[in-house]
């Protein structure tokens, strides 16, 4: 099976061309987070140790993709297949993900 | 569904709304750069206070500085004078302020990273909006009216994500300034109000409490030597 390459994008820092590979890791580390926010949501981690864990998880997911990946030139004008959240996103804004409220300003 | 999903989905229903608005492509590229422009304005803005409040911690950290200064060459005096008790406030207090800038130090370092995840991304509008304008001048000269109104809707689509993310990265570094700002003027206050230290009036409002003690101890000491020696002046007659 020959690899294709997917475009993600780290929240704030811009797009990458990484291989498809790469993000059957990617979604290994995303189903763990919907393990940890599920936990919040039922009131039974606490609240600094899942925020920690939440950002290892993303920080390593942004390592995957930084150091595997390649950037996308400034110039290019593309949607992402893949949008991954910056690793400073807080517990409460995930949850906010998950409920489906905005976390984008309208404007 | 996992977190990446849904957090695209947000993105892309924001993406896909402003090219869905219009159908007539002028439209969408008119309101498009439209946005773009307020966008990259309000990023401008941001990296000026950004790099004010960075200049402001600064200056802070400056005036605590010679604060510890000032508070150390009163702890010497105060032992010299055989005032153990005074000196040993002047160092408590200079103790304050060392945690104090250590704290500050942590802000500035904040608002360093701040500053430049906001450089970086207006270098990166800025380059993506010169080159949507390029492209859509390619585009409407060599596609046809049909097949430009949808590459035109490709980019918009692409430049609507960037400018999304780029309104998130924003708001939180607006979050995190309005913050840095709330604790800089509690920090003020507490300077001028002298709970941090009296000493820092010392400049500008002449002595301190120390310096009062201290001035009283060298006054009382100069008496006494006046006295003695006015004694020893009476017992030679």
């Amino acid at each position: 099976m020959s690899t294709h390459h997917v475009i993600i994008r780290i929240a704030g820092q811009g797009q990458f061309k990484v291989n498809s590979e790469i993000l059957d890791k990617i979604n290994e580390i995303d189903n763990s987070i919907v393990d940890l926010i599920e936990n919040v949501s039922l009131g039974s981690s606490d609240h600094k140790v899942t925020q920690k864990e939440l950002q290892s998880k993303l920080t390593e997911m942004k390592n995957l993709i930084t150091s595997n990946g390649e950037p996308i030139d400034d110039k290019e004008i593309i949607e992402s297949d893949v949008i991954v959240p910056d690793s400073d996103l807080s517990i409460e804004d995930a949850s906010k993900i998950f409920k489906e409220e905005g976390i984008i300003s309208d404007d | 569904m996992g977190l990446l999903n849904r957090f695209h989905s947000i993105f892309k229903a924001k993406a896909h709304s402003v090219a869905d608005r219009f159908e007539d492509p002028n439209e969408m590229l008119n309101y498009s750069f439209e946005k773009q422009h307020e966008l990259i304005n309000k990023l401008r803005r941001d990296i000026t206070q950004v790099v004010t409040s960075k200049k402001r911690l600064e200056m802070q950290k400056a005036k605590l500085s010679t604060n510890i200064d000032t508070l150390e060459q009163q702890a010497r005096r105060s032992l010299e004078s055989n005032r153990e008790d005074l000196a040993r406030v002047a160092l408590e207090r200079k103790n304050m302020l060392i945690t104090q800038i250590k704290e500050l130090e942590r802000h500035i370092g904040d608002v360093e990273k701040e500053q430049i995840k906001l450089e970086n991304a207006e270098r990166r509008l800025s380059t993506k909006i010169d080159e949507f304008k390029t492209r859509k001048e390619m585009i409407k000269a060599q596609y046809s009216a049909a097949e430009a109104q949808v590459k035109i809707k490709e980019n918009v689509t692409g430049i609507s994500e960037e400018m999304n993310d780029l309104g998130m990265v924003l708001n939180r570094v607006e979050e995190k300034t309005e913050n840095m700002k709330a604790k800089a003027s509690a920090l003020d206050e507490m300077v001028d109000s002298g709970v941090l230290t009296d000493v820092t009036q010392s400049y500008s409002s002449g002595s301190t409490d120390i310096d009062q003690e201290l001035d009283k101890v060298s006054l009382d000491s100069s008496v006494d030597q006046e006295l003695t020696k006015l004694k020893a002046q009476i017992g030679k007659t």
